[in-house]
């Protein structure tokens, strides 16, 4: 991918007032000692940081330290052979049982609804929970499955042809949104 | 960067680089982990259609291949060579046109004659994943290989691995062979002369005639099963002077460290290749392999039905 194709739409310190807000929100439903007991899952890769900091953020805001899991989808995903390349699996990591927990799951952008319904899928691999709840940082519309998540930190409109990334400094060089033609995605 | 997959077929690690070999062991890593769960299956490979043809004779390849079909939530067809119609005649290709016809998507094939899944691949638009084809290879045995000893050694590269037995007559050693090299480890061959040409020089591995050489600096000892008809044929005289010489025992185990791996494809000649109290001892990782089989071919199902067209 051309890097000088991509503009960036929020920077770190945007990116930070949006998790806080998102991390008051969760606490607004799921007050401290209810908190405690929540399970912050990521969706590989993006939803991961996006767990680990609400999980900070909650902690900071009231003593409360959920637990945190990362959930790779590719294994549920319906589109194995019809996509252009094969996805890279990552880690699961759910180490806790989650019969009848609530869970949050968390995901940096959320577009057609169709990696929530592998992530659906996925989770209840593992067992039962009692809710799921979905954390976004990113709605950038264009859904395709009627998926709407609980917590969202911004609505973009941003127009088709171009994909919203989020970045994250574990993963790349600094937190980031970008827009990026999806033509830059084929050269 | 992401190493991303991209052959419909797995034929032979001779083929793969070592990016290609790690991919695999990095993704059966995770497939490993489905089944540790309450709920061992996965959709990945739903409505897609496995055939396995095995032409020669296999229990254990053959069941761990279905079971990580079945994981994957793949449709099975399984075809071996009494119930199919090659005892009529029919030729390979035609078996597999029929096959073909059927929509099939993936054909898991063990077959006698070496490059036999070469030839499929070729031949037909399918993907095709080698499950042992004559003296040739046996990929998926010498990646569950690979990833016992690096998920109990941290580390493949480095590592000192010694092959011991029918080297000349074993898929199991050539893809071991190719695989391991290719990812950094010292390879050493033991066993009889005749079982153990010095042309496998060539390829980069070291012969050694005398077992307690061999075995003395391994970190993982992979002992092949000898096969009675080789006698037959006159390769060593008897099965017990086999044992004698290049047989694992407690009397053999004193030339080897403390923490080498005890390694077989199974299944075991006890008492020949290696003794009972030592296939079921501390240092014996042989059932571990075969957990880490299913969790390797699910990972090659995966990756291989993620590139067809």
């Amino acid at each position: 991918m051309n890097e000088s194709e991509k503009t960036l739409l929020l920077d770190a310190g945007k990116i930070a007032g949006l998790i806080d807000s998102l991390a008051d929100r969760i606490l607004e439903e799921f007050p401290p000692d209810q908190a405690a007991q929540l399970a912050l899952i990521g969706i590989q890769s993006s939803g991961v940081p996006l767990a680990r900091r609400l999980v900070r953020a909650i902690r900071e805001k009231c003593g409360a330290a959920p637990e945190v899991g990362t959930l790779d989808i590719s294994m549920y995903r319906d589109d194995i052979g019809t996509r252009k390349s094969l996805p890279v699996i990552r880690e699961t990591e759910i180490p806790f049982n989650i019969d009848g927990r609530v869970i949050i799951l968390t995901d940096g952008v959320i577009q057609s609804g169709r990696s929530i319904r592998a992530a659906l899928d996925a989770i209840t691999g593992y067992g039962r929970p009692g809710k799921i709840r979905l954390a976004v940082l990113i709605d950038r519309g264009m859904r395709e499955y009627p998926i709407a998540p609980d917590y969202t930190g911004m609505k973009l409109q941003v127009p088709g042809e171009y994909r919203v990334n989020s970045e994250w400094c574990e993963i790349n060089e600094a937190d980031a949104v970008y827009q990026v033609p999806r033509t830059a995605y084929t050269k | 960067m992401d190493f991303t997959w991209t052959k419909k077929d797995l034929l032979s690690l001779y083929d793969l680089s070592r990016e290609e070999i790690l991919c695999i062991l990095n993704t059966a890593e995770e497939f490993k982990k489905v089944s540790q769960r309450n709920l061992k299956k996965v959709p990945a490979l739903r409505g897609r259609t496995i055939v396995n043809l095995f032409v020669e004779p296999s229990t254990r390849t053959r069941v761990s291949f279905e079971l990580a079909e079945q994981r994957l939530s793949a449709d099975i067809i399984n075809m071996n060579a009494e119930t199919s119609s090659f005892r009529k005649g029919e030729t390979l290709l035609d078996t597999l046109r029929n096959i073909q016809a059927l929509q099939a998507d993936i054909v898991v094939i063990r077959h006698s004659a070496p490059g036999a899944p070469n030839f499929l691949s070729r031949e037909l638009n399918v993907g095709v994943v080698n499950a042992g084809d004559g003296a040739h290879s046996h990929p998926t045995q010498a990646l569950l290989d690979i990833f016992t000893i690096r998920e109990k050694k941290g580390r493949v590269s480095g590592l000192n691995v010694t092959i011991v037995g029918d080297i000349l007559h074993s898929r199991v050693a050539r893809s071991n062979m190719w695989g391991l090299l290719k990812l950094g480890a010292n390879v050493t061959i033991a066993g009889p002369s005749t079982l153990v040409p010095r042309e496998f020089e060539g390829i980069g591995v070291r012969v050694c005639r005398d077992l307690k050489e061999a075995l003395r600096d391994a970190d993982v000892i992979n002992l092949l099963r000898i096969q009675h008809e080789r006698q037959r044929a006159g390769f060593f005289p008897s099965t017990g002077e086999y044992a004698k010489v290049f047989g694992i025992n407690s009397e053999t185990m004193k030339y080897v460290k403390p923490d080498a791996l005890i390694m077989h494809p199974g299944p075991v000649n006890r008492g020949v290749e290696l003794d009972s109290a030592i296939a079921d001892g501390p240092q014996s990782v042989i059932l571990e392999q075969v957990t880490n089989g299913l969790a390797v071919r699910m990972a090659v199902l995966f990756l291989v039905a993620g590139c067809l067209k």
